[in-house]
């Protein structure tokens, strides 16, 4: 399994937080559970470095936060994106997809 | 973990991070952990209480020069205000003097204006849930236009003082229910709808 430098998964943690929730609303541990998931464990997120992620995304209006009763019957609080969210989840696409277009451009990632 | 932030949203920051603790117990527990590995698998997501609450505390504080407070009481609770003054001050230029006099229309403008005040109101809340105040700060942006009316009610209760004594403790506790106490209810009314978060039932996913 790759290892990512902690510099890299911080860059990208509000990305890839900003691209699950863009299917569905999500609450927190399921937040975590579906980025390790999906990443096959590149990304793995504790509670402690979702939480300050996920508030000060929710204070920056890029998601909502509302506590809802999930099917088995215990409240969690889930987030789900704002129109300023998506508007982020675009720009923040952009700007990575240029990134690893000029590293690409530099030495060409697949040599590297 | 001491958060030395609003109270209700350290509860629900608690709550929340409980969930988190007790999902991930769960889900030791369905991946066949024993009891005790179980909790110290999700107790261990936080090595560090005290620095995870000094992360929580700077994340949830308002990036930018408007403090907490501003955003989630002051501008929504001036916004209410202002568009309270606004038909104050508004109502009477635009009407005719002679629908003042006439007692047919005191029913109508009195309805008009408690409509009007439950929607000041809920413009307080509405602005004050979308900028993440608590419900306390809800309420207060909401009735935030009841400053207006205790300013109105002291000069007016100070003007009466010099008028007849005789009729000074009535024409205070009636100028007390026209001016604070039924703005102050339609105002509460109006902010109701804001103060509850979304209460939906989804299926987990």
């Amino acid at each position: 399994m790759a290892s990512l430098s902690h510099s890299i998964k911080r860059g990208s943690a509000e990305l890839a937080i900003l691209m699950v929730l863009k299917d569905q609303p999500l609450h927190g541990y399921e937040i975590a559970r579906r980025i390790e998931q999906d990443t096959a464990g590149v990304l793995h997120f504790t509670l402690a470095s979702l939480y300050p992620l996920l508030y000060r995304m929710e204070k920056r209006g890029w998601t909502r936060g509302a506590w809802e009763t999930t099917s088995g019957g215990v409240k969690r609080r889930c987030y789900s994106l704002t129109a300023a969210g998506l508007k982020q989840l675009a720009a923040s696409r952009r700007e990575w997809k240029v990134f690893f277009r000029a590293l690409d451009q530099l030495g060409g990632l697949s040599r590297a | 973990m001491a958060l030395d932030i609003e109270a209700e949203r350290e509860e629900q920051i608690r709550a929340e991070l409980a969930g988190h603790l007790e999902d991930a117990y769960v889900d030791a527990i369905g991946r066949g952990c024993t009891e005790e590995d179980a909790a110290a698998r999700a107790l261990a997501q936080v090595p560090d209480w005290t620095r995870l609450a000094d992360a929580i505390r700077r994340a949830d504080q308002k990036e930018g020069p408007m403090s907490p407070d501003a955003k989630t009481l002051w501008l929504p609770g001036m916004a209410a205000l202002g568009c309270a003054a606004a038909v104050m001050l508004g109502v009477p230029r635009l009407l005719p003097a002679s629908l003042w006099l006439d007692p047919r229309a005191t029913m109508p403008m009195t309805a008009g204006l408690l409509l009007s005040y439950l929607a000041f109101g809920a413009l307080g809340a509405s602005l004050s849930r979308r900028a993440g105040g608590g419900i306390a700060a809800r309420v207060a942006a909401g009735i935030f236009p009841l400053a207006l009316h205790v300013s109105i009610f002291v000069a007016v209760v100070v003007a009466a003082m010099f008028g007849d004594r005789r009729f000074q403790i009535n024409f205070q506790l009636r100028a007390a229910l026209i001016f604070i106490v039924i703005p102050g209810v339609a105002l509460a009314v109006g902010t109701l709808p804001f103060l509850k978060e979304g209460a939906k039932t989804r299926a987990s996913a």
